[in-house]
């Protein structure tokens, strides 16, 4: 991970080298004078080499320091620290409500395949994932604040401002975990087990959930990791209609103003906690299939202790 | 759908520690801007929004009334010792938000420290922190690298707002906390970047009975319709700036109303005239010819604003719509601009490249109204749409053959403008014009005290600039914001785009 990480970074460093535009020139503003931009470039250490430049960001990063914001002259770290929490929410409580819509309409669409309500859900789904986020949240501030006035339009200061930017990501993440919950229960359902399961006299709700669900998970968990590192950094539109100061927008003004430092510190920072989503999401594939747990070799020292137990057990019953 | 209703009848007020006054809570008004201002210290930014919240805080010198004129704010009074040492005295009565005296120090230190640490106000690049000095506690001089008669008007901008030299000692520079402290009616409570910033009345403001409304919050919101949405929802006071095609909207929502204020910024088509083909002045009147400057703003803004009737506003000194008329007087004129291509060698017609900001869809649209056009005379035009921040180097290296772009005449005199366009200005290479007796004219209205007779060496630096067609004005800018029916005292001032807060009260 570090290294996929440092490669990153001197990819995304590499990068920034080749963007036209004068940071200078974005700090000064329009009366920028000669004499002020040599100044500028001193303080912000441009004229040093790439090489240089490079070295001194690694060092400063490895030392916790995120750098200094080329716009403000002020530290990138608290002004990066604040967004993060708003970001986290709404990637997060989006992505559950999205789960929760997606796993149920997913589920009803494969049980009664074919049906009206297995058509509907699936236009709804289509809707879900062909309609532009923006547009979405544009209608809900229309319908929910300026004509009946329920809800605030823009802000993330109480529960009620939370509740229509989640639910636009809940909606536009449901439809991809919708269509991934069908296919991948219609694969199972058709399976040996699942005859079998019902032949032992099993509830049907029990056969769904214990047997056919979870077998049908590990994709349907693969698509809940992907939304969530997309929606970490990737919310910039829900953010300006809502007016939410995530770091999706942080990134994206930093890359308009030419502040190298914001944006390299953002994206390295989006990119660590993709890594650790990813990296969880893997662990939590052993816990809902015995045969990957089994390639990790969980459990398998218990049940070499427990077949030690059961020996020394033995051992004792002859003694 | 049925989950959205259930939550929205579920929610209850619980607002959490960053929480908003409510609406109608007439101790706060509630404003909304469009950008965020990253720190609190005075002339660390040039744009209008990050000035209008420094200008709560961090009060200037002087100030323009409502006639445009200089008149004394933390100062009593001015004199120029000579042409170049500007001797200020000040009030004896002020305070700064944490308490202490705003003396003649806090004034040097200001501008010295802007200058020694190449913040971007280049209202100081006049100054030489050399020559300024603290006379007493209340009378401080300010050395001047030239002569400059509008400099009091460049001090009565809030970039030049005064901060207290013992806070930034204390602080050590952490504008956005212990540093941040001014003289103004509001000090700063919290900030949230991007979000939200809260202040409240400053106890020691030496202004009686101000401000009328004690506290104050800014939120940001850059998009321009979530703006809009904002002001019909009725959710803050004020709406800066909400979307020019939702102004309508506004009005007919009850309860808020738009308030419209005219600015010294007008909007102009640059022509480089250091780069060919645009170095040959038939090419470029030819151009000036082929476009229909009030078809094109109709089409970009509408009613909003207006076309342009001079080369600098109507309010600004040096306004002269006669010498306009003789330069652009002619309109569209397609058959005019065919000839002229001709006479400056182009008689099949020529190629030209127009570059404009992408993210300022007005502009785009100008430039593709002018696209259309031109295409009548012979001129193919392409439109090079470019991000603002390479766009910026792009025209400070002259690689351009022409930009759409605004100037303000900051001090309500041309000079805010044309200093803009002088040597060592990176914003001279937009329109790459080195005509020395342009120059030499500048310098010598700027020496000039008498206002009648400065006036008119403007006009004639104005004059230079359309006899040589080196910008061609398009659109004299407007503003707008959202205003609560219910609010006394709110105004657009006439220095830089500002609304002095501290006037409005809820009834």
């Amino acid at each position: 991970m570090a290294l996929a990480l440092l490669a990153t970074i001197v990819f995304l460093f590499t990068l920034m080298e080749f963007v036209p535009g004068d940071p200078a020139l974005v700090v000064l503003g329009e009366g920028a004078t000669e004499e002020n931009i040599a100044a500028i470039h001193k303080e912000l250490g441009l004229d040093d080499p790439y090489l240089v430049r490079l070295g001194r960001y690694l060092g400063d990063l490895l030392q916790g320091d995120m750098g200094t914001s080329y716009k403000t002259r002020q530290p990138i770290a608290p002004a990066f620290f604040s967004r993060l929490p708003l970001s986290m929410i709404i990637a997060f409580w989006g992505v559950l409500v999205g789960t929760i819509l997606g796993v149920l309409a997913g589920i009803i669409s494969a049980v009664k395949q074919y049906s009206i309500f297995d058509r509907v859900l699936t236009v709804i789904s289509l809707f879900g994932a062909s309609a532009p986020s923006f547009w979405l949240a544009m209608m809900f501030v229309l319908i929910f604040s300026v004509k009946l006035g329920w809800l605030p339009a823009t802000g993330s200061y109480s529960f009620k401002h939370w509740i229509l930017p989640v639910v636009t990501i809940g909606l536009q993440c449901s439809a991809s975990i919708t269509r991934m919950t069908r296919s991948s229960m219609l694969e199972v359902i058709r399976q040996d087990y699942i005859r079998t399961a019902r032949a032992k006299g099993q509830t049907e709700i029990r056969v769904i959930i214990s047997h056919a669900l979870r077998n049908a998970f590990i994709p349907i968990l693969t698509q809940i990791g992907s939304n969530i590192n997309g929606y970490l950094g990737g919310t910039v539109l829900v953010e300006s209609v809502f007016a939410i100061p995530g770091i999706g927008n942080y990134v994206l003004d930093g890359v308009k103003t030419m502040d190298t430092p914001v944006v390299l510190s953002g994206i390295v920072f989006i990119c660590l906690m993709c890594s650790f989503v990813t990296f969880f999401i893997d662990m939590a594939y052993a816990f809902i299939d015995p045969r990957i747990k089994a390639t990790y070799g969980f459990g398998v020292k218990k049940k070499k202790k427990a077949a030690v137990a059961t020996a020394k057990t033995t051992e004792g019953g002859e003694g | 759908m049925l989950m959205l209703l259930s939550l929205a009848a579920c929610g209850g007020g619980d607002d959490g520690g960053n929480s908003t006054a409510d609406a109608d809570d007439p101790n706060t008004l509630k404003v909304v801007q469009p950008d965020d201002p990253g720190v609190f210290q005075p002339g660390n930014n040039d744009d209008q929004d990050f000035n209008r919240l420094m200008r709560q805080m961090y009060e200037t010198l002087f100030y323009m009334d409502e006639n445009g004129e200089v008149q004394p704010w933390l100062a009593t009074g001015y004199e120029w010792e000579d042409d170049t040492h500007f001797k200020v005295t000040l009030r004896d009565d002020v305070k700064f938000s944490d308490g202490s005296d705003f003396t003649a120090e806090d004034v040097i230190w200001t501008i010295t420290y802007a200058i020694e640490s190449a913040l971007p106000n280049s209202h100081y690049n006049l100054v030489d922190a050399a020559e300024c000095s603290v006379v007493d506690d209340y009378t401080c001089i300010i050395g001047l690298k030239q002569p400059c008669m509008t400099f009091a008007a460049h001090l009565c901008l809030p970039e030049c707002g005064i901060a207290s030299k013992a806070a930034f000692e204390a602080g050590n520079g952490d504008y956005l906390g212990a540093s941040a402290i001014g003289t103004g009616p509001y000090k700063l409570d919290s900030y949230t970047q991007g979000d939200i910033i809260k202040m409240s009345a400053n106890e020691y403001y030496w202004r009686e009975g101000e401000p009328k409304t004690p506290n104050l919050e800014i939120r940001i919101v850059s998009a321009d319709t979530t703006r809009a949405t904002e002001a019909r929802a009725l959710s803050s006071d004020i709406v800066i700036s909400p979307n020019t095609r939702e102004f309508e909207s506004i009005d007919a929502t009850d309860g808020i109303h738009m308030e419209y204020g005219v600015t010294a910024n007008t909007v102009y088509l640059l022509l480089n005239t250091a780069k060919a083909p645009m170095d040959n002045v038939k090419v470029r009147e030819a151009f000036a010819r082929a476009i229909n400057v009030e078809a094109t703003v109709q089409l970009a803004y509408g009613d909003f604003g207006s076309p342009a009737s001079g080369i600098v506003c109507p309010a600004i000194l040096g306004y002269d719509a006669e010498a306009y008329q003789t330069y652009y007087g002619a309109g569209h004129d397609v058959e005019g601009a065919k000839a002229l291509l001709a006479e400056g060698g182009y008689p099949d017609g020529i190629d030209l490249e127009i570059t404009v900001d992408n993210a300022d869809s007005q502009r785009c649209d100008m430039a593709e109204a002018m696209q259309a056009q031109v295409l009548e005379a012979g001129i193919n035009l392409s439109v090079n749409k470019m991000e603002s921040a390479p766009m910026r180097e792009y025209l400070a290296q002259g690689s351009h053959q022409m930009c759409i772009y605004g100037f303000t005449a900051l001090t309500m005199e041309a000079d805010g403008m044309l200093s803009q366009i002088q040597p060592g200005s990176s914003a001279l290479a937009r329109i790459g014009y080195d005509n020395q007796a342009f120059f030499d004219k500048y310098n010598e209205g700027a020496a000039t005290e008498d206002r009648e007779a400065r006036g008119e060496i403007w006009k004639e630096c104005l004059n230079m600039l359309m006899e040589d067609y080196t910008m061609i004005p398009l659109w004299h800018k407007s503003i707008g914001a959202a205003v609560k029916d219910n609010l006394e005292g709110f105004f657009w001032a006439k220095d830089y785009e500002e609304i002095y807060f501290q006037y409005i009260e809820k009834t």
